[in-house]
C-alpha cells in the first residue's frame, strides 16, 4: 500500500506494529520459559517469567498510548483504523497470554517444589502445538496474511484435542487412586492455561482477518 | 588598562555609506513629489488670490451676487473729467450717460463679455452637464450591464471593450468635430418644430402635425447636440467605471439570486445593481465632471459667447414644441466663456476680474463635484462591506 | 413545527417514494469548454430521497461541477456543455429543451461555500426567493420567513431583529441564514457546496446538526473536503477522482472498508 502523505502517520503506524510484534515476542518467550522451566526442572526460569510479567504489562500500556495517539492525531479510517483497533485488541490478547504464562510458571513452581513427577512429560506435545499456534499468529499479524490466519484458526482444533485427551488421562489417573493428586491437578491447570493461550492465538488470527478483509469472523 | 570589550549590540550599523545613499534617494523622490504639489498649490493659490476678491465683498452679504445673477455683457472703461478711471457695464453706462449728459468722457474703451456676471455660462454648463449626465448614465449603465452580465466572453466582446477604451484616447477636438457633423448637421434626428430648418433637411423626412412638424433634421448649435457630444465623450469612462462597480459586487450575490430561481434580469435588478449603484453614480459624476470642463467638444456644437436670454426664455411655443425648442437653443458655457475672455480678447487689466472670477468659480465647481463624489464613494465603500 | 412542516412541501411537485432515487445520473459527461476536454466522464449514480449524500474527492475531481450540474448553475458558464448522458430529477431529464433552469432551481436549492447573504435585512434575505417568484402577500412571506428561520435553527437568535442587516450576524449565523433562504422556496433538494469551509468548528458543528435535522424534509447533497464531516453527516458517499466516479456506497463502507484502492488511498490520506 502506498505511503501516507503525512510521514509521521506512517512511522507511527509502523511503530505501533513493531511494539505489538515485540510484545508478542515477550509473551511467547514467557510461555516458552514457563513450560521449559517445568520440563527441565529449572525453578529460576519460572521465577523469571513471574518477574517479567510486569514488563509485558508495561508494553501493553505503551501500545495503548501509541494507539490512542494515532486515533487522536490522524483520525485513521478504513484499513488504518482497523489496523489500530486490531493492534490494541491483539495487545490485550498478548497480555492475557502473558498472564497465563505466569499461571503456568506458578503451577510449575509448585510441581517442582513438591518434587518432579513423570506426568509432566505429557504436557510437551500440547505445549509444542500451542507454541506453534502462538508464533504462527504473530507471524500472521506481522505479515497481515489472511490466508495463513485462517490456517492458524484451524490449528486450534488440534490444541483442543490434545488438551481434552490430556485432561481425560490425568482425570483417569486421579480417579484411579494416584498417590499424589496435587501435581496431577496442577498439570491439568497448566493444560487448561495452554488451551486458553491457543484460543487467544485464534483471537489474534481473527483480528488479522479483520484488518485484511474488514470482516468480523469472531463467534462465527 | 581596561580591556576593550567588543560591542554586544548585534544591530549596530556596519556601513554609513549605505545609509547616505538611502537618504539621498529618499530626498530625490520627495523632491519630485513636492514639485507636483507645488504646481497644484500654485494653480489654486494664484486663482484664489486673484479670483476670490471678485466673488467676495467687504460689505454684507459679502458675496458679489451680481456676478452670479447677471449674464456677461460689454464692459466700458473711461476717464472722467477729474481724471478718474471708471469701469461700468454697457447698460449702466447708457443710463449713466442719459442721466449725466454733460459729463466728460475721455479715453472710452469697450471690452466684450467682460462685464456683468456669469449667470448665462453657469446655467448653460449646468444644462449641458444635466443632458450629458442623463444620456451617458443611461447608455453607459446599459452598455456596462450588457458587457459584464450578459455578453458571452469572446473575441467580439473583447473587441468592443477595446474600442470603448480607445474612445477614451480620442482628442476632445475630434469629439467636437464629430458632434458637429453627427448631431448639428446630419439630418436624421427628430425634433418638434414649427418651422423646418431648410439648411439641414435636404432630402430628410418630416411628419406634419396639427400645429407643426416632427422633423428629422440637424439640431444645429444646441444644448442637445452639445450635451450628447459630451455624453459620447464621457461614455468610455462611465462604461469602465460601471463595469468596475458591477464586478465589485460579489459573484456570490448573483449565484445566490439565480439559485433561488431568479431570472437574469431579476438577479441584476435586485442582487447586483442596488449594490453597484453607489459606485456607478459616484464614478459617473467624476467622469461627467471631467468632460464638463472641456471646451473643444462644445465649441462647435453648443456654445456661443454671447446670448442675452436663458434657453427657456428664448424657447418658442408650448408643450413638446417648447421643450424641443429649448433643447435646440444654443447656450453659453463656462469653459467656453473662460476661453473667450482669456484667449480671444487682448490682454488688458480691465478684463482680469472677469477672467479670474470665472476661473475661480469654475475651479470651485469642478473640484467640489470631484471631491463630493470621492467622499461619497469612500462612505459607501465603508458602508457596504461584504 | 409538525403542523407547519406540511407547508414546506411543494404542492406542484410529484411525490417520490422513499426507496426511489430522487436524482438519477446516467452516464453523464460534462465539459467546460464545449467538449474539448470532459471535466466529468461517464458518471452514473442514483441519489436516494430523504438522505444526505456526500461528494468527496481531491480538488478538481469534479464533485462541485457535478453538484452545479444538478441545478444547472453551470449554465452561467458560456462554454459549459453536457456532452453525454443525462440527469433526471423527480423523473424529469433536467437538460431537456422544455426544462426552464429557473423553475428547476425552485426545486433544487443551493447553499454556497462562502456564506453570501445579501446586504439586506434578515427578513428580506429569507423572503428573497419568494419575492422573485412574485409573492407579495405579507402574511405568506411572514409565515415562510418564520418557518424557514425556525427550520434553520436561527429563529430564536434573530426573531427580535428581523429588520436589521444580515451582515451583522456572525459567520455561522450568516450561513444558516443562507440555508434558511434556500429552504424558504421549499425545494425538495438542497445542494450544499462545502458549506462549512469558511466556518469555525463550533459554527461547523451547528451546521452539521442542522443538516441532520433538515434531512427529514429535504434530500441533501453535500460537497465537502472534510472527510470527518462526510462520515458524520452523510448516509451515502460518492468518491470522485479526475472527473470520474470511483466509488459510491454507504458512508460507513466508504470510510470503513472501501472496495477500490483509490478510495482507500484517498480517505486514509495516502494521495500524492
Amino acid at each position: 500500500m502506498s505511503a501516507h502523505i503525512l510521514k509521521n502517520y506512517d512511522s507511527d503506524l509502523s511503530a505501533l506494529k513493531d511494539s505489538v510484534v515485540q510484545m508478542g515476542g515477550s509473551a511467547l518467550d514467557a510461555l516458552e520459559k514457563s513450560v521449559a522451566g517445568l520440563l527441565e526442572g529449572n525453578l529460576d526460569q519460572c521465577y523469571d517469567v513471574i518477574d517479567d510479567d510486569e514488563a509485558i504489562d508495561t508494553q501493553e500500556k505503551r501500545i495503548d498510548e501509541q494507539g490512542m495517539s494515532i486515533l487522536l492525531r490522524f483520525n485513521p479510517v478504513a484499513s488504518d483504523l482497523r489496523h489500530v483497533l486490531s493492534s490494541i485488541n491483539i495487545c490485550r490478547s498478548l497480555e492475557r497470554i502473558g498472564d497465563h504464562a505466569v499461571t503456568i510458571a506458578k503451577r510449575s513452581r509448585k510441581i517442582l517444589k513438591a518434587g518432579a513427577v513423570n506426568e509432566v512429560r505429557l504436557i510437551d506435545p500440547l505445549f509444542r502445538e500451542v507454541q506453534k499456534i502462538v508464533s504462527s499468529a504473530l507471524t500472521v499479524y506481522s505479515d497481515v496474511d489472511e490466508e495463513a490466519a485462517m490456517k492458524v484458526i484451524q490449528m486450534d482444533q488440534k490444541v483442543d484435542d490434545l488438551h481434552k485427551s490430556l485432561g481425560k488421562s490425568l482425570s483417569a489417573q486421579i480417579a484411579g487412586g494416584a498417590k499424589e493428586t496435587e501435581p496431577l491437578l496442577n498439570i491439568i491447570f497448566i493444560s487448561r492455561s495452554l488451551e486458553r493461550i491457543g484460543d487467544l492465538a485464534v483471537n489474534i488470527a481473527e483480528d488479522v482477518v479483520f484488518i485484511s478483509s474488514a470482516e468480523d469472523i469472531r463467534h462465527t | 588598562m581596561p580591556e576593550e570589550t567588543p560591542s554586544t549590540n548585534p544591530f549596530q550599523a556596519t556601513s554609513s555609506k549605505r545609509k547616505v545613499k538611502d537618504r539621498i534617494g529618499t530626498v530625490i523622490f520627495a523632491c519630485f513629489t513636492y514639485f507636483v504639489l507645488a504646481c497644484a498649490l500654485f494653480i489654486f493659490g494664484k486663482i484664489t488670490y486673484d479670483g476670490a476678491p471678485v466673488l467676495f465683498t467687504s460689505e454684507a452679504p459679502f458675496i458679489n451676487t451680481k456676478f452670479f445673477t447677471e449674464s456677461p455683457q460689454t464692459l466700458v472703461e473711461f476717464t472722467n473729467g477729474a481724471g478718474e478711471l471708471i469701469r461700468m457695464d454697457q447698460t449702466d453706462f447708457t443710463v449713466f450717460k442719459e442721466e449725466n449728459p454733460d459729463v466728460t468722457i475721455n479715453d472710452e474703451h469697450t471690452f466684450s463679455y467682460s462685464g456683468g456676471g456669469i449667470a448665462g455660462p453657469l446655467v448653460g454648463t449646468a444644462l449641458l452637464v444635466l443632458v450629458c449626465m442623463v444620456v451617458s448614465l443611461f447608455i453607459g449603465v446599459a452598455a456596462a450591464i450588457y458587457l459584464s452580465e450578459y455578453a458571452k466572453k469572446g473575441k467580439l466582446v473583447s473587441a468592443i471593450r477595446l474600442a470603448i477604451m480607445n474612445l477614451a484616447g480620442v482628442p476632445s477636438i475630434v469629439y467636437g468635430l464629430f458632434g458637429f457633423a453627427f448631431f448639428c448637421l446630419a439630418p436624421w434626428f427628430p425634433v418638434f418644430t414649427y418651422e423646418v430648418n431648410a439648411e439641414t433637411t435636404i432630402g430628410a423626412f418630416k411628419i406634419p402635425l396639427t400645429d407643426g412638424y416632427l422633423s428629422f433634421q440637424g439640431w444645429g448649435n444646441s444644448l442637445l447636440a452639445g450635451g450628447l457630444t459630451l455624453a459620447v465623450m464621457a461614455l468610455p469612462v462611465i462604461i469602465a467605471a460601471c463595469e468596475e462597480s458591477l464586478k465589485a459586487v460579489p459573484g456570490g450575490f448573483r449565484e445566490a439570486s439565480l439559485a433561488l430561481g431568479a431570472t437574469r434580469w431579476q438577479c441584476i435588478r435586485t442582487a447586483v445593481l442596488p449594490y453597484a449603484a453607489p459606485g456607478i453614480l459616484t464614478a459617473s459624476v467624476l467622469g461627467v465632471t471631467r468632460v464638463a470642463g472641456e471646451t473643444a467638444p462644445i465649441m462647435f456644437t453648443a456654445a456661443v459667447a454671447d446670448k442675452a436670454k436663458m434657453p427657456w426664455q428664448d424657447a418658442q411655443g408650448s408643450g413638446v414644441f417648447w421643450f424641443s425648442d429649448m433643447l435646440t437653443q444654443s447656450v453659453q458655457a463656462l469653459p467656453y466663456h473662460i476661453y473667450t475672455v482669456s484667449a480671444r480678447l487682448p490682454a488688458h487689466e480691465a478684463i482680469n476680474d472677469m477672467r479670474y472670477g470665472s476661473v475661480f468659480v469654475f475651479l470651485i465647481l469642478v473640484v467640489g463635484f470631484a471631491m463630493t463624489s470621492v467622499v461619497l464613494r469612500a462612505r459607501y465603500r465603508n458602508k457596504l462591506k461584504w | 413545527m409538525n403542523d407547519s412542516s406540511s407547508t414546506l412541501d411543494s404542492a406542484d411537485a410529484p411525490e417520490v417514494a422513499s426507496n426511489e432515487p430522487i436524482i438519477s445520473i446516467d452516464n453523464l459527461s460534462f465539459s467546460y469548454d464545449l467538449g474539448s476536454t470532459n471535466t466529468l466522464r461517464d458518471i452514473s449514480l442514483e441519489i436516494p430521497a430523504g438522505k444526505v449524500t456526500a461528494f468527496i474527492g481531491p480538488s478538481g475531481c469534479g464533485k462541485s461541477t457535478l453538484l452545479r450540474c444538478l441545478n444547472r448553475m453551470n449554465d452561467l458558464v458560456d462554454t459549459a456543455k453536457v456532452t453525454g448522458g443525462s440527469i433526471s430529477i423527480l423523473g424529469q431529464d433536467i437538460n431537456a429543451p422544455d426544462v426552464e433552469a429557473i423553475e428547476l432551481r425552485k426545486h433544487v436549492g443551493m447553499v454556497f461555500q462562502k456564506y453570501n447573504p445579501f446586504p439586506k435585512s434578515i427578513y428580506e434575505n429569507v423572503a428573497y426567493g419568494l419575492r422573485v417568484q412574485g409573492i407579495k402577500n405579507k402574511s405568506v412571506l411572514d409565515q415562510a420567513v418564520e418557518e424557514s428561520l425556525q427550520k434553520s435553527a436561527l429563529w430564536d437568535e434573530v426573531k427580535d431583529r428581523l429588520d436589521s442587516s444580515a451582515l451583522g450576524l456572525s459567520g455561522g449565523q450568516q450561513q444558516r441564514l443562507c440555508i434558511a433562504r434556500a429552504i424558504a422556496v421549499k425545494p425538495q433538494i438542497v445542494l450544499m457546496d462545502e458549506p462549512c469551509s469558511a466556518l469555525d468548528p463550533i459554527a461547523t458543528a451547528r451546521i452539521e446538526e442542522l443538516i441532520a435535522e433538515l434531512q427529514e424534509d429535504f434530500t441533501i447533497v453535500i460537497v465537502t473536503h472534510n472527510m470527518q464531516q462526510a462520515t458524520r453527516v452523510s448516509n451515502r458517499t460518492a468518491f470522485f477522482y479526475l472527473g470520474e466516479l470511483i466509488e459510491y456506497d454507504d458512508t460507513s463502507k466508504i470510510f470503513g472498508n472501501p472496495t477500490r484502492k483509490q478510495t482507500e488511498d484517498y480517505v486514509s490520506g495516502r494521495f500524492g
